[in-house]
């Protein structure tokens, strides 16, 4: 059997559900899927015996369609084509770059010529699908204090549309002076619909939260005595001086170090170290189901480093970890699952890349774990990581949007990536992503168009909830 | 036997957390020592082409991280590991003390068909510190190596680039033999069995 027709079950219902919130009517097509008799041979999908039918043949069929029209689109963002134009035009910015690619692939009115490409001579979707506007992604100046504060009323309260905020940030991240307030909101410190008043009470009530939660581990000689306190405590040392130590927050070494009986007491240390330790050891106590797991404090730090707050950086981090915390999880069921869906987004959209992975038995995808374990911290800059979260923070066109990042640095990068640290263009792979993201909202309404006919409405490009 | 294909070896390197795991590949690879490292999350590795008996080999090396979180990578992760590289540091004897469930938890994920011969090497790391904080003796560490088999021993020094370039021609030539042994494989996930349809010998399993 193909592995094809093994998997596109898994395909339609897990990438399809992962991203439902793509298309607004998905919840009606999954009704819809149920309901046709065509869906009755797909239904027992987890059992093992697949055995390929007149009707899943025609699911084959349509997303082998879907998979030619992904292929061509890969090809058409080649970094040659973006580098051919950028010499010929060498005064368009990189977005115009993109969008007359676009143009001018969609205008080809040949597609013969890339059939030989590919295995299925099929185009019906990408001819259907070629007098749609180009796809068009865009990259804008970081939101700075005026516009921030002009989405807010006199009494503090936000009076656009959250959209608009996350919008702005997705669009192009915030400035560095308003960057510690608007984290506070997209790490959930503030709560939006509050006032100024209501914000600053908030905080009060955190930090009392905060100092009673450390009062438990810090002043209890029971729980200081306790093994596995004893363990977690020597193995977040262990992280926390290995965390961010270039970046000059953390850099210096001026007090000794606090615990004598420490294996790192001879070293020195400083004050932001020693708060980052406590940050976590609370943490360990907030959450004790999970605790402290490495890679937590690449988490923190940058939190810290902005909020350059104890209680802040806290809370901030118990936010960031709420969304983030399945990553870490014993089983490693957040991982998998998430690794899992990042698959089935290659096979769907870039069948090659794939192919090549299946050759080379990486299709674990183990080198994209970190990336998607903390959120490309290793891949990009210190500054840049700062910005690429406040964007993926915004949810602006997905709550998954760290995985079209990981499909925009695959896309480029392709067969070279386990040696990327810090060399990747951050404002590029945006760009791609957020246009792997359009691509990927079109195909599936052009899969379910087609298999709905008329009784689809016609889809919209416009953001959804 | 495969002896003209291109031959690719997968070595994992096991061991607590702080021990010098990447401090030790990266020494071997990039002949590079940063006291910086950042600690390794989920799994990374590098790549080296070596020499070993003549033949061009490309070794992947794998560096872990050091909690015991991420060992639920699991059985893919491990599976087709041609050697297992367990390190420790002289001057921690826990880290020595865990070695035996860092060997053991290799065995049960990889399932080697022969555990009993699978390639480990151990390497006691951080020689470099002064003498009067080592915890863990030359001594004991044979001892535990003979005891499981004869493991190959090396105390190493990945600061001072000691025994390093050794201990990985050892394990690059453990783990080539291992590759290139016919009888050697891993054993087949069991849902992957093959059912003949006439053979009515074995019930087919009712799942």
């Amino acid at each position: 059997m193909e592995p094809i027709e093994e998997t596109v079950r898994e395909i339609k219902w897990n990438v399809l559900e992962q991203f439902s919130k793509v298309a607004r009517y998905t919840r009606n097509t999954a009704t819809n899927l149920l309901d046709n008799p065509l869906a009755r041979p797909l239904l027992p999908h987890l059992s093992p015996g697949f055995v390929p039918s007149e009707s899943t043949r025609s699911v084959v069929d349509e997303y082998d369609v879907g998979r030619v029209y992904l292929a061509k689109w890969a090809a058409s963002v080649a970094e040659q084509a973006e580098e051919a134009a950028m010499s010929e035009y060498p005064n368009q910015s990189r977005e115009e770059l993109y969008v007359n690619n676009f143009k001018k692939r969609w205008s080809d009115t040949d597609p013969r010529s890339w059939e030989e490409e590919t295995e299925v001579g099929a185009f019906e979707i990408l001819s259907n699908e070629a007098t749609l506007p180009p796809l068009h992604a865009t990259r804008s100046n970081p939101l700075n204090a005026e516009r921030w504060f002009s989405f807010f009323d006199t009494e503090g309260r936000l009076k656009v549309e959250l959209s608009e905020v996350q919008e702005a940030v997705f669009r192009g991240g915030v400035e560095d002076d308003i960057r510690v307030e608007v984290w506070k909101y997209f790490l959930g410190i503030y709560s939006w619909d509050s006032n100024q008043v209501e914000r600053e009470s908030m905080l009060e009530a955190k930090a009392q939260q905060y100092w009673a939660l450390k009062r438990e581990w810090w002043d209890s000689a029971e729980v200081q005595a306790d093994e596995t306190f004893r363990e977690q405590k020597t193995r977040i040392e262990k992280d926390v001086i290995r965390t961010d130590r270039s970046i000059s927050f953390f850099a210096v070494e001026d007090i000794p170090h606090p615990d004598p009986l420490s294996s790192a007491s001879s070293t020195l240390t400083n004050k932001n170290l020693e708060l980052m330790k406590d940050i976590l050891m609370t943490y360990n106590f907030y959450n004790k189901d999970l605790g402290y797991v490495q890679g937590m404090s690449d988490l923190l730090a940058p939190l810290f480093v902005v909020m350059r707050n104890e209680v802040t950086a806290f809370w901030a981090f118990v936010g960031f970890m709420n969304r983030m915390k399945s990553n870490f999880y014993r089983d490693q069921t957040g991982m998998r699952r998430q690794l899992l869906t990042l698959n089935h987004l290659i096979q769907f959209m870039d069948p090659q890349l794939y192919k090549h992975l299946q050759k080379t038995d990486s299709l674990n995808l183990f080198f994209c774990f970190r990336w998607i374990l903390v959120w490309f911290k290793r891949e990009f800059k210190w500054d840049e990581v700062l910005f690429l979260w406040e964007v993926l923070w915004s949810d602006y066109l997905s709550s998954q949007f760290h995985l079209f990042v990981a499909l925009a640095i695959l896309d480029k990068h392709r067969m070279y990536v386990n040696d990327l640290s810090t060399t990747i263009p951050l404002d590029e792979t945006l760009l791609r992503a957020e246009t792997l993201f359009h691509q990927f909202q079109r195909m599936v309404a052009a899969v379910d168009r087609k298999r709905f006919g008329a009784t689809t409405e016609s889809f919209s490009e416009n953001r959804v909830a | 036997m495969a002896s003209r294909k291109k031959v690719l070896l997968k070595v994992i390197i096991l061991g607590d957390s702080g021990v010098g795991k990447t401090s030790l590949m990266n020494q071997y690879v990039n002949k590079k020592f940063s006291n910086q490292y950042k600690a390794t999350i989920g799994a990374d590795f590098l790549t080296k082409e070596v020499m070993v008996d003549d033949r061009l080999v490309t070794m992947q090396i794998w560096d872990t991280a050091g909690q015991e979180r991420f060992q639920s990578l699991g059985v893919a992760f491990y599976r087709g590991a041609d050697c297992c590289v367990l390190v420790y540091d002289v001057n921690n004897s826990k880290s020595f003390e865990t070695l035996d469930s860092w060997r053991d938890e290799f065995l049960i994920q990889a399932s080697p068909r022969d555990p009993e011969n699978f390639p480990f090497v151990v390497l006691g790391n951080k020689i470099d510190m002064e003498e009067s904080k080592r915890v863990v003796s030359q001594k004991r560490a044979m001892t535990w190596c003979q005891s499981k088999g004869n493991i190959p021993y090396f105390e190493t020094s990945a600061k001072e680039a000691i025994n390093v370039e050794n201990a990985f021609q050892t394990i690059a030539k453990n783990a080539l033999q291992q590759e290139a042994d016919p009888d050697f494989s891993y054993n087949e996930f069991p849902e992957a069995i093959k059912i003949d349809n006439d053979n009515s010998k074995y019930d087919a399993c009712a799942c």
